[in-house]
C-alpha cells in the first residue's frame, strides 16, 4: 500500500468534534497526518479515559493502530466505534477516517458508504469526490463513479486529468456525446499551450475521442465521414499511426469505400508486411476473399514485393485446393526454411496440418522424408538435424510414436549437445505414459545449459507431472529468490508463478489419491502397525491440504489482480491513457474466466466436492466411527516423530512468512464444515459473476448445484449444456439420468416441489428420454446409457463413477473397454487417478 | 568474408554439462566427477591451472578440450608443460578444423604461460587418435611409452596401456 492512500487527509476539522476535547483530538489527527502514529495514540488515550465512547478518538485511534500494523487490535477498535455510531451518523471527520480504515482493509463498498456519509455530513473537503471515484470504478458502480467525476472536475478544472476521467466516466455510462464535448472544452482550452510533455498524453486523447466518435457513429454514413474529417485532421499529433490507419481502413470498409480501404491496408502492411492481420483485410476489401485464382495472383505480387516476409508465402497453402499444386507450393515453403535451419519450421506449419487435416499431412510427409534422405549427416549438419527434428514432430503431431522416437533418436545420436532435441524427446516420452523417463531427459538435456530458464521450467513441470514434487521444487530454486527460506516455495507464491502452483496442486491431489489408494491396500499386517498407518494417514492428509492451499493460492492471485486496478482508476488518468485504461477494464471483467484460474477452482472443486461427500458420510454413521478416530488421535499424539517430522516438513512446504500464515498444511481448509459454501467464495462466485452464460462449465454447475440440492439450478443447467452440445452427447446422458434418478421418491435430499418442476421440465424438453422408467427399479440405465450415448467418450463415465451412482466395478469395466482406444498418457492417468 | 561457422568460448560452470555429455559419448574411457569439477573449485580445493574450450559448430556445442598446466615436473610421465587431458569432436563434425582449431588454442595458452611441451596419452589401441596427433606434429615419447595400466581408473572400453605424444613449441 502505498504512503500517498495511507497518509489519507482528512483536514478542515472544524466544529462538530465534543467541546472541550477539540484541540487535543485535533492535535493527536495533525500528528496521525505527519506519521507520529504513537504520539497520537497517546494523546487519544488521555481522551478516551476521559469519555471512553468519543466515537471520533475511537476511530482515529483504530487508524493509528492499523498503520502501526496491529490490525487486530484495530479492527476490535473499529467495530466498537461502529457499534455506537448510529446508521451514519458521525462527524464528517469520523465519516473520512471510517473510509480510509475501510479501504485499506479492501472493504470498498464500506469504504464508499463512509465517504458519501463524510460529504452528507458537511464536510466540504472536495478531495474525497477523487477517492470516491476511484472506489467506485472500482466496484463497478460507474453511475455513481460519473457523478463523482462530475463534482471533482467542477471543483478543480484546471488539470487535464479530471476532464479526461469525466470524458471516460460519461463514455462508459453512454453518454457518448457528451463525452466529445467535454474532450473537445478541454483541447479549445488548451491550444496553443501544449509542452512537449504534454504531446503524449495529447495524442492518446486525441485518438480516444476519435474512438468515441467511431463508437457512436454506427454505421451512418454522414457520421462516419465526420469521424474520417476528424481523423485527418488530427493525424499530425498523433503517434499510434498503425492505431490510426487501421481506424482509417475500418471506416472505409464501413462507408462501403473498398478502394480506398484497399489502399489503406497496402499501406499498412507495407509499415509492416509481417502482421497476418492485414492480409484477409486486404483480400475483403479487394473483394476477392472467394476467387482463389485472384487471391493467388495477389500473393505472388506480394511475394515479390516481399521475398523475406512469411505471410505472402505462408497464406495461399491455406487455400490451394489442387493436390500437385498444394504440394508444390509446400515443399517450396518447408524445404526453404529447412535448409536454413529454422527451428520452428514444424510449428510454422502446425496450423495447416491442424486445418486441413490429411492432405497437407500427408504431401508433407513425402516431401520432408524425401529431403531428409537427401541430406548428408557429415556436411549437411544443421539441416539434418532440424529436418529430423521436424519429422518427430510430425510423426508426435500423429500420434505415430514409434516413428516419432525414432527420428529423434537418429538426430540426438546426431548431435548430442542440443538442448531443444531433448525437449521434444521428452514430450515424446510423455505421450508414452512415461513421465517419470520423460523428466530424466529434460534433466539431462537442462544439464547442458544451467541457465536456460525455459528448459529449467520445463524441467519443473515435467517432476511434477510425474508427482516428483521434492526434485521440482529443488530445480526451481535455481532461479527463485530463496533469502531466508530453504527453497522458493516463497518466492514463486510471491511473483505468482501461477503455472507452477496449480501444476504443484495438481501433483499434491494424485498423491494425494495414492496414498489413500496405497491405504486401501495395505497387507494387514502392516494396516495393524499404528505408527505406519499414522503416518500414511497424515500423508494423504498433508498431500489433499496442500493440494487445496495451492489451488487457493492462484485464486488469491486473482484477486489481487482485481485489486491492483485501483491504483489505475487515477494514475491512467493522470498519465493520460484512457485507452489502455478501458482496455485494462475490460480485462479486469474477464479476469476470474482465465485458463489458469478456471484450472485452479476446477482442481478445487474435486476436492471440495469429496470434502462434502465425507462429510455426509460421516453424518450417518456417526457414532461409529468416533471411536476409531479417538483412537487415531491418540495415536497422532503418541507419535512423538511424526510431530518432529510434520515440523521439518513446515519449512520445506511454507508457502508465505510465518507470521501471515499459520496454515501451512491448508489443514483448516480441508477440515471444513462447509465446503460447498467456501468453495464458492473461494472460487466459484467470482467464475459466475463474469462468464458468459454461454461458456460457462455447465457440468461443474451441475454438480454444485446437485450437491447443494438445487435440483432447479441442475435441470437449466442441463438444459444450456444441451443446447450447446446437443443431446446425444454422453455427458448430457450422465448428467440427465442422474437428474431423474434424483426425482425419485425415495430420495429425501430434495425437495418435493422442486422435483415436480424438474419432471415437468424433462416432459417438456426432453420427452424421449425414458422417464416413465424412473421408479422402475430394475431398469437398467447403464445400459440405457451405453446403447444410446456409445461414443469413444469416457469422460461421462467418470462422472457416473465419481458420484456413485452405479456400481463402480462395472463402470470400470467399461470405462477400461473405451480407453483402449486413447494414447497411453491419457490411459494411464486414467487408470492411476480415476478408477 | 563470411563469419566463421566455427568458433570456440570458455567452459562456465553453467554449460559444464556439456563436457561431461561430449566426454560420456566420445571417449573409450569413463572419467570420474572430481575431473570436471575441478575445473571449478569450491571452497579451499587446491587452485590449478587448467586450460578448456568448447567448439561451437552454428552456436552447437560439437567439441571439447581439457588441458592441464604441469608448472614442474612431477614425475617420469607428468613431465613440465601442458597436458592434453581430453580432447574430442562429434563424430560427424570431424573434418571441418574443429580438432585443430581447440589445439591451437592450447599451444597459443602454452606459448603465453611460458612452456615449450604439450603432451598427450592416448590408449595404445587408439590408432587413428594417434594418427591425428602425430599429423599435427606430436611425436611419440618412445622413452616412457607404452605406459603399462596408465588409464585402469578410467574403465577403459579398450586397451587400459597408453603411449605418450609429445609436441615441442619453440
Amino acid at each position: 500500500m502505498s504512503a500517498r492512500r495511507r497518509g489519507g487527509k482528512a483536514k478542515a476539522a472544524s466544529k462538530l468534534v465534543a467541546k472541550k476535547d477539540t484541540g487535543q483530538f485535533i492535535e493527536a489527527l495533525k500528528l496521525y497526518e505527519n506519521k507520529e502514529y504513537k504520539k497520537s495514540i497517546k494523546i487519544l488515550d488521555v481522551i478516551l479515559k476521559k469519555s471512553s465512547s468519543n466515537t471520533d478518538s475511537l476511530v482515529l485511534k483504530g487508524a493509528n493502530l492499523f498503520a502501526l500494523g496491529e490490525k487486530d487490535e484495530a479492527a476490535v477498535l473499529i467495530k466498537n466505534a461502529l457499534g455506537k455510531i448510529e446508521g451514519t451518523k458521525a462527524s464528517s471527520i469520523c465519516c473520512h477516517l471510517l473510509g480510509i480504515y475501510m479501504r485499506q482493509v479492501k472493504d470498498y463498498a464500506a469504504s464508499i458508504k463512509w465517504f458519501q456519509a463524510c460529504l452528507a455530513n458537511g464536510s466540504n473537503n472536495n478531495q474525497i469526490y477523487r477517492d470516491l471515484a476511484t472506489l467506485q470504478s472500482q466496484t463497478n458502480d460507474f453511475k455513481g463513479a460519473l457523478v463523482s467525476r462530475k463534482e471533482y472536475w467542477e471543483s478543480y478544472p484546471g488539470y487535464r486529468a479530471n476532464w479526461t476521467s469525466l470524458a471516460v466516466a460519461q463514455d462508459i455510462n453512454g453518454e457518448r456525446q457528451q463525452a466529445i464535448n467535454t474532450l473537445s472544452q478541454f483541447e479549445k482550452l488548451a491550444e496553443g499551450k501544449i509542452g512537449p510533455s504534454e504531446l503524449y498524453e495529447h495524442n492518446e486523447c486525441l485518438m480516444y475521442k476519435n474512438d468515441i466518435m467511431f463508437k457512436a457513429a454506427g454505421g451512418n454514413r454522414d457520421k462516419l465521414q465526420n469521424v474520417l474529417k476528424h481523423l485527418n485532421v488530427i493525424e499530425p499529433n498523433v503517434f499510434d499511426k498503425f492505431g490510426l490507419l487501421e481506424r482509417k481502413a475500418s471506416i472505409y470498409m464501413k462507408m462501403g469505400q473498398f478502394k480506398d480501404a484497399s489502399i489503406v491496408y497496402r499501406t499498412l502492411i507495407k509499415r509492416n508486411p509481417d502482421n497476418f492481420n492485414y492480409y484477409p483485410l486486404l483480400e475483403i476489401s479487394l473483394g476477392i476473399r472467394s476467387d482463389n485464382k485472384l487471391r493467388k495472383a495477389l500473393y505472388g505480387k506480394l511475394q515479390e514485393f516481399y521475398p523475406n516476409c512469411e505471410p505472402p508465402k505462408y497464406l495461399p497453402l491455406t487455400f490451394i485446393q489442387d493436390k500437385e499444386e498444394l504440394s508444390k507450393n509446400l515443399e517450396k515453403y518447408v524445404t526453404a526454411q529447412l535448409q536454413r535451419g529454422v527451428p520452428a519450421a514444424f510449428s510454422n506449419l502446425k496450423p495447416l496440418y491442424k486445418k486441413r487435416g490429411k492432405i497437407v499431412s500427408n504431401a508433407l510427409e513425402e516431401i520432408v522424408l524425401k529431403y531428409f534422405e537427401s541430406l548428408n549427416p557429415k556436411s549437411d549438419h544443421i539441416c539434418y538435424i532440424w529436418t529430423g527434428y521436424y519429422l518427430a514432430q510430425h510423426y508426435l503431431f500423429l500420434k505415430d510414436l514409434v516413428k516419432a522416437q525414432h527420428y529423434i533418436d537418429t538426430v540426438i545420436s546426431h548431435t548430442p549437445t542440443l538442448v531443444e532435441l531433448y525437449i521434444l524427446k521428452a514430450r515424446i516420452f510423455k505421450h508414452l505414459g512415461l513421465l517419470d523417463e520423460a523428466a530424466s531427459i529434460l534433466e539431462e538435456g537442462r544439464q547442458l545449459d544451467l541457465q536456460d530458464r525455459f528448459i529449467n521450467c520445463k524441467t519443473v513441470k515435467y517432476f511434477l507431472r510425474a508427482n516428483k514434487i521434492d526434485k521440482a521444487v529443488d530445480i526451481a530454486s535455481v532461479f527463485t529468490k530463496n533469502d531466508d527460506a530453504p527453497n522458493g516455495i516463497k518466492d514463486l507464491h510471491f511473483v505468482e508463478a501461477s503455472w507452477f502452483i496449480v501444476e504443484q496442486a495438481e501433483a499434491y491431489y494424485r498423491l494425494h489419491i495414492n496414498t489413500v489408494k496405497g491405504i486401501e491396500q495395505l497387507p494387514e499386517d502392516d494396516a495393524a502397525d499404528a505408527t505406519k498407518l499414522a503416518q500414511l494417514k497424515w500423508d494423504a492428509e498433508k498431500y489433499k491440504g496442500l493440494a487445496l492451499k495451492r489451488f487457493y493460492a492462484i485464486s488469491k492471485f486473482y484477486k489481487q489482480f482485481e485489486d491492483d486496478q485501483l491504483d489505475f482508476h487515477s494514475y491512467c488518468m493522470r498519465k493520460g491513457t484512457p485507452r489502455a485504461y478501458l482496455e485494462m477494464l475490460q480485462w479486469g471483467n474477464s479476469l476470474y474466466t482465465k485458463p489458469i484460474y478456471v484450472r485452479a477452482m476446477e482442481g478445487a472443486s474435486k476436492i471440495y466436492f469429496d470434502i462434502f461427500s465425507e462429510n455426509s458420510k460421516i453424518g450417518i454413521v456417526d457414532q461409529d466411527s468416533s471411536a476409531s478416530s479417538a483412537n487415531y488421535k491418540k495415536v497422532k499424539k503418541e507419535s512423538t516423530s511424526l510431530r518432529r517430522r510434520k515440523e521439518e516438513e513446515k519449512k520445506i512446504v511454507a508457502a508465505y512468512g510465518e507470521d501471515q500464515d499459520r496454515d501451512v498444511f491448508g489443514e483448516v481448509l480441508i477440515n471444513t464444515e462447509v465446503p460447498l459454501e467456501e468453495f464458492a467464495s473461494n472460487f466459484y462466485d467470482n467464475y459466475c459473476k463474469q462468464v458468459n452464460e454461454n461458456e460457462k462449465d455447465f457440468v461443474l454447475e451441475f454438480e454444485y448445484q446437485y450437491k447443494a440440492g438445487k435440483l432447479v439450478l441442475c435441470f437449466s443447467a442441463l438444459t444450456k449444456y444441451a443446447k450447446k452440445y446437443g443431446i446425444k452427447n454422453g455427458m448430457f446422458g450422465a448428467m440427465a439420468i442422474m437428474l431423474l434418478l434424483g426425482t425419485r421418491d425415495s430420495i429425501t435430499t430434495f425437495e418435493t416441489i422442486a422435483k415436480k418442476v424438474v419432471l415437468k421440465g424433462f416432459e417438456t424438453d426432453f420427452a424421449n428420454f425414458p422417464i416413465h422408467e424412473r421408479e422402475n427399479e430394475n431398469y437398467d440405465w447403464l445400459t440405457f446409457f451405453e446403447e444410446n450415448y456409445s461414443s469413444k467418450d469416457f469422460s461421462a463415465l467418470l462422472y457416473f463413477r465419481r458420484n456413485g451412482i452405479f456400481d463402480p466395478s462395472r463402470i470400470s469395466s467399461i470405462i477400461l473397454d473405451r480407453l483402449s482406444n486413447y494414447e497411453p498418457y491419457v490411459k494411464d492417468a486414467v487408470l492411476q487417478y480415476e478408477l | 568474408m563470411g563469419r566463421d561457422i566455427v568458433g570456440l568460448d570458455n567452459v562456465y560452470e553453467n554449460n559444464l554439462g556439456v563436457v561431461v555429455k561430449l566426454a560420456a559419448i566420445e571417449e573409450n574411457l569413463t572419467f570420474p566427477e572430481t575431473f570436471f569439477q575441478e575445473l571449478f573449485p569450491k571452497g579451499n580445493a587446491k587452485k590449478e591451472t587448467f586450460f578448456t574450450q568448447l567448439a561451437y559448430y552454428s552456436e552447437i556445442p560439437v567439441g571439447c578440450v581439457k588441458a592441464k598446466l604441469f608448472p614442474k615436473k612431477k614425475s617420469d610421465i607428468f613431465l613440465k608443460g601442458v597436458h592434453i587431458e581430453f580432447m574430442t569432436v562429434l563424430e560427424q563434425y570431424r573434418g571441418n578444423q574443429i580438432g585443430t582449431k581447440l589445439l591451437n588454442y592450447i599451444e597459443e595458452q602454452c606459448q603465453s604461460h611460458h612452456q615449450h611441451n604439450v603432451y598427450v596419452h592416448v590408449p595404445t589401441d587408439e590408432t587413428n587418435k594417434i594418427e591425428w596427433y602425430k599429423n599435427h606434429g606430436f611425436e611419440i615419447d618412445t622413452e616412457v611409452s607404452p605406459l603399462q595400466d596408465f588409464f585402469k581408473d578410467f574403465q577403459p572400453k579398450g586397451s587400459a596401456d597408453a603411449v605418450l605424444l609429445k609436441k615441442h613449441i619453440a
